[in-house]
């Protein structure tokens, strides 16, 4: 929570469709370096498309995406660069099933990064030790219980030393016992100064470690702010409703 | 005077040669080759014609290609007399029925030495040469057969009557009233089974036949037909003679020359050594201590065992050559639409392309490939590829077809999430097939991959299409020496199960190994860790 004022990344007007299915309407957002912002928001709403937008692994239909100032979808950008600074966790972890936990971690940083094979090595020990998942590094994917298994995708992914890390739902396909040792971790990095962006359906969480929330519905935010702003005093009706679910739960 | 017309595929290729004015340099072709070595073609599988013997005893001839295999008979003996007198050193090409003529029109053989009858529809395609034997016909039937005195054609009323497959022997049946024609057979040995076991009445056949069966089988009766009034049989099926290319005039203008100056006794004697020399089926009944196996194994090992070598090269190669056409096929099928017009129009076309070769290599049989290949490539580009490595390439691009779809099923396959994690750590597109989709596809292919290799042990039996000695082809040409066909290809049959069998094991062992162990064992890989705080999180 050691947000700065320096803006890293904005979104400017992103539109995204999909055939004549509009997702995204217009999301404009900035996120500071080492911000926690939290997109929420109903399913279908546009959440996790938003993300992808960021990643580019969904091509905005219009819109401006900019990094550091520079327009990222200019066809002179290095695309693979800038998509190793801004890591990504996904939902269902999708980890390398043809490789070990620890040459998850190094694949990356050997490949795209062009680290020394010891070095990444060494990062990837680090970071695995980070997310306690040190004891694995010889277990195959297919090996390991849902939550292990991200904890090793958050290991692969920050083994990058990514400026952003993007989280997609990161928590919605695990086992309830398994929730927990995941949110540890993210609160933990939260802790480290790394900027992040996290989409979620757990509210609690989101409360605790953001720093700005963005809750997006219908292709468009809705409403954004603090935490405490926005869970305790929503402005639009939308949010009310939303909310009203979970606090009645 | 063996007079097949059924020639479909050979008359066509050498008609449509013709059309295209191409034959017109096949005398510069055959100029080029080693003028000292006469290339003969023949079946080395038609006694007393011509067989294949496992050594070089009774003046027998190299089998071209093949170190244990020597050609002899009637053909043989002839193809000889004609080499010494044009100086030339012969060598004996072993080709299937059907590829005898297109060897011819093609250049990669000089003579068809053959037992073949010059019919009118041959003589379009090639030239042929004054006959070198004059043949009678038989009705080969059993002493006890109420046939075996028939002296009129109208006695063969009701008789069950068959020829070889595809020659003008089985025409002949109509010449006899009243007899019914049985579907014709494949080869002698088929027919002689076929009598002996009461199956037919009688199979129709040349004088020779008569002499050879005797001599393994004294028990049967030949009824000499050509002598009997009212049978009607042209001239040129009586007759055989020597098959030359169409426009090599001189070469034939020199064996007729030759052919005049061997006179009709000579031929006579050289028949009937032949018919002595010819391997007998009952060989090894002399000593009847030997079991049939192991004297078969003694006498053609040497032929099985390069037999089996020759399949498993093919199978092997074919499937690994195949394999690496069919991934980088798959590879390019997969490739996302690029940005560009220009690489868009490219990627498009060479899809198309791509996608026409699996069609055509997948749509049509392998044998036909093969024979449209080896012979198409001899007749038009006068290129003469060796035909274990043409078999090699049909094998290897008939497995890409195949294998390229299988790759591009296993790439698509592969978990699209993983694409995108790749491709979220900056990967590449090339980084993330080789490092990450690839070597998932092709393990999740390699059943697939096996099921291919196997396929190719069996199926590269039809590349006897184009006399490739593989193991078929063996088989073939013992069973039809010994006449053993149901212990012979029993025996072949059980080499294939245990060819397959082995290398399903093999891959089965190595699937296993690339599946590795289904549980984590932590004491196994790690040192002790306390299974309280491995879900334990460094705070």
């Amino acid at each position: 929570m050691t947000a700065t004022s320096e803006t890293i990344l904005s979104l400017r007007h992103l539109q995204k469709s999909f055939g004549e299915h509009q997702v995204l309407r217009d999301i404009s957002l900035d996120i500071k370096k080492g911000e926690i912002a939290t997109i929420i928001g109903p399913s279908g709403g546009g959440k996790s498309t938003t993300l992808r937008c960021i990643n580019l692994l969904e091509e905005p239909t219009s819109g401006e995406i900019t990094f550091h100032g520079e327009n990222v979808l200019a066809s002179s950008y290095n695309r693979n660069i800038y998509r190793a600074k801004v890591g990504m966790v996904f939902q269902q972890f999708d980890l390398f099933e043809n490789k070990n936990v620890l040459a998850n971690c190094m694949v990356g940083q050997e490949l795209v990064l062009k680290r020394a094979k010891e070095e990444a090595r060494q990062i990837a020990l680090q970071n695995l030790e980070k997310v306690g998942m040190a004891q694995y590094i010889n277990a195959r994917p297919s090996q390991l219980s849902g939550g292990q298994q991200q904890r090793v995708a958050i290991a692969r992914a920050i083994s990058m030393d990514p400026e952003i890390l993007l989280f997609d739902e990161p928590t919605s396909a695990l086992d309830p016992e398994m929730v927990g040792e995941v949110l540890s971790v993210m609160q933990n990095l939260a802790n480290t100064g790394l900027t992040m962006i996290i989409v979620t359906h757990e509210m609690a969480f989101a409360r605790d470690i953001s720093d700005q929330i963005f809750f997006i519905s219908d292709g468009i935010i809705a409403e954004q702010g603090k935490p405490d702003q926005l869970f305790n005093h929503p402005q639009n009706e939308k949010t009310t409703k939303f909310l009203s679910n979970f606090q009645n739960n | 005077m063996k007079s097949r017309y059924k020639w479909i595929t050979a008359v066509m290729i050498a008609i449509i040669s013709m059309t295209f004015g191409l034959n017109c340099n096949s005398n510069s072709v055959s100029a080029k080759k080693d003028s000292n070595v006469l290339k003969v073609a023949m079946e080395a599988n038609y006694q007393p014609y011509n067989w294949t013997q496992t050594n070089a005893a009774n003046g027998a001839v190299p089998i071209d290609g093949s170190q244990h295999t020597f050609a002899n008979g009637y053909d043989v003996k002839i193809a000889k007399i004609i080499g010494k007198k044009m100086h030339r050193k012969v060598v004996v090409l072993k080709t299937e029925w059907d590829g005898l003529l297109p060897a011819l029109t093609s250049g990669k053989a000089d003579l068809i030495i053959a037992g073949m009858s010059p019919t009118a529809e041959r003589a379009k395609a090639i030239n042929f040469s004054q006959p070198y034997r004059r043949g009678t016909f038989v009705v080969i039937t059993k002493p006890n057969s109420k046939f075996a005195h028939a002296k009129k054609l109208t006695d063969f009323k009701g008789a069950k009557l068959t020829a070889q497959q595809g020659t003008s022997h089985y025409g002949l049946i109509k010449e006899l009233p009243g007899a019914k024609r049985q579907t014709a057979m494949r080869d002698f040995a088929a027919m002689r089974q076929s009598l002996i076991s009461g199956t037919i009445d009688g199979y129709l056949a040349e004088d020779t036949e008569a002499i050879s069966f005797k001599l393994v089988d004294p028990d049967i009766k030949a009824i000499p037909i050509s002598k009997i009034p009212g049978f009607h049989v042209s001239k040129e099926e009586s007759e055989t003679s020597i098959g030359i290319a169409k426009p090599n005039k001189l070469l034939l203008k020199q064996v007729n020359q030759i052919l005049a100056t061997i006179p009709t006794a000579t031929r006579n004697k050289m028949m009937t050594a032949a018919i002595k020399e010819q391997p007998k089926a009952d060989d090894n009944k002399k000593g009847q201590s030997e079991n049939w196996f192991i004297s078969m194994w003694k006498q053609y090992g040497s032929m099985l065992v390069s037999g089996i070598g020759m399949t498993l090269l093919l199978a092997s190669v074919g499937t690994i050559a195949g394999f690496f056409i069919g991934l980088a096929v798959g590879i390019i099928r997969t490739i996302p639409t690029p940005t560009t017009t220009g690489k868009k129009l490219l990627l498009k076309v060479s899809n198309w392309l791509l996608s026409v070769y699996i069609e055509v290599f997948r749509g049509t049989p392998m044998m036909v490939q093969a024979a449209v290949i080896y012979y198409g490539i001899a007749q038009f580009w006068h290129l003469n590829i060796n035909r274990t490595i043409a078999a090699l390439i049909i094998v290897s691009i008939n497995t890409g077809a195949y294998l390229a779809e299988i790759i591009r099923g296993g790439i698509i396959s592969t978990p699209a999430g993983q694409f995108e994690a790749a491709s979220a750590l900056g990967m590449t597109h090339n980084q993330r097939m080789w490092h990450i989709i690839l070597p998932q596809a092709i393990k999740n292919c390699l059943p697939s991959i096996t099921n291919e290799f196997i396929v190719n042990i069996k199926d590269t039996s039809v590349l006897s299409i184009i006399s490739v000695s593989e193991l078929f082809f063996v088989g073939t040409t013992v069973a039809s020496q010994t006449f053993k066909f149901f212990p012979t290809y029993l025996t072949i049959s059980a080499i294939y199960l245990i060819l397959t069998f082995t290398i399903t094991r093999i891959f089965n062992l190595i699937e296993k190994h690339l599946q590795g162990n289904k549980n984590y064992n932590l004491m196994a890989n790690q040192v002790q860790v306390g299974t309280t705080n491995d879900m334990e999180v460094k705070k």
